[in-house]
């Protein structure tokens, strides 16, 4: 080997080798706790996402369906619908289904249901 | 201990004794080694370091197919090497060139113990390409043999020859001889 034209600091050498000495100590292999922890971690980590998740999603599925009037005052904000009540359009059905029924049906229905004859002559006298 | 009795330590599973055996047979020659690669004391004590918790590391998958020595001279080639390409890329990016960075190496470093022929060597051995380089200093400066050298870089003897041909040839360009 050519002779160097570098000189090194005064000991230099057996410092180097004692730092160098020191690396397996510095580089010992990790032990199993060691390396299992990192995984564990994560495993970890997934299963708070999960259970947060799901906590939260079921803290919102009890919510009730929106009730048919709270969607017709929707569509009255939203001009989808004239602001009149809706009984206005089964006006004439509700009219006819009332003259259905007449006296004899309601006496009759009183007979059945129970209520006392004089009860009901008491009622028609009232009248 | 002879490489054949660190082999033996390596094989036998003592791999304490054997890298202890390695840290106590070749730190110094790797230094110097290193050396003419980084162009400076501190660059070359970080890399040693490096170069041997690799080493380390290494150490257990070691199968004894090549020489103990080869072995580590791969491993310490090739960090020298991608030092140097480092290197080369800061000084790119300070609009710089690599050999105007190590001309300022060698002449700002305040180890050098040689004459003035001497340091324009080190500067046009720097200036060479690496593969050029790396033949040329395991050869003139390391004493090895082509074979060696082969299994160091993983090129064959022929072409390695040739680069240390073209190596000569363009340091006595650079030395004006």
């Amino acid at each position: 080997m050519k002779q160097n034209s570098h000189i090194t600091p005064e000991g230099y050498f057996n410092d180097l080798k004692a730092r160098l000495h020191s690396i397996p100590c510095q580089q010992e292999m990790p032990s199993t706790w060691q390396r299992v922890r990192p995984h564990l971690a994560m495993a970890a980590a997934f299963l708070a996402i999960v259970t947060v998740g799901t906590a939260i999603l079921r803290s919102t599925a009890g919510t009730p369906a929106i009730g048919v009037q709270d969607l017709d005052s929707q569509y009255e904000l939203a001009g989808l619908v004239r602001t009149t009540s809706p009984y206005m359009y089964d006006e004439t059905e509700f009219e006819q289904q009332e003259a259905e029924f007449s006296e004899d049906d309601i006496i009759n229905y009183l007979i059945d249901s129970g209520v006392n004859i004089e009860n009901i002559d008491a009622d028609e006298t009232n009248d | 201990m002879t490489e054949r009795e660190i082999q033996t330590l390596i094989k036998d599973g003592d791999l304490r004794r054997a890298f202890d055996a390695i840290v106590d047979t070749y730190s110094e020659r790797l230094y110097w080694h290193v050396r003419r690669f980084t162009l400076s004391h501190e660059d070359t004590d970080d890399l040693v370091q490096d170069i041997y918790i690799k080493i380390w590391n290494a150490l257990p998958g070691f199968r004894g197919d090549s020489q103990l020595f080869t072995w580590i001279w791969r491993i310490a080639t090739n960090a020298a090497l991608n030092h140097v390409a480092k290197t080369r890329i800061r000084s790119a990016l300070s609009l710089s060139t690599y050999a105007a960075e190590a001309d300022r190496l060698i002449d700002s470093d305040p180890w050098f113990d040689g004459d003035e022929a001497e340091r324009k060597l080190s500067k046009a051995i720097a200036r060479l390409p690496s593969k050029q380089r790396t033949v040329f200093c395991l050869r003139y400066y390391d004493d090895l043999s082509y074979e060696q050298i082969s299994e160091i870089t993983g090129t064959s003897v022929g072409a390695l020859k040739a680069s240390y041909h073209f190596a000569a040839e363009r340091l006595k360009d650079l030395l004006e001889l």
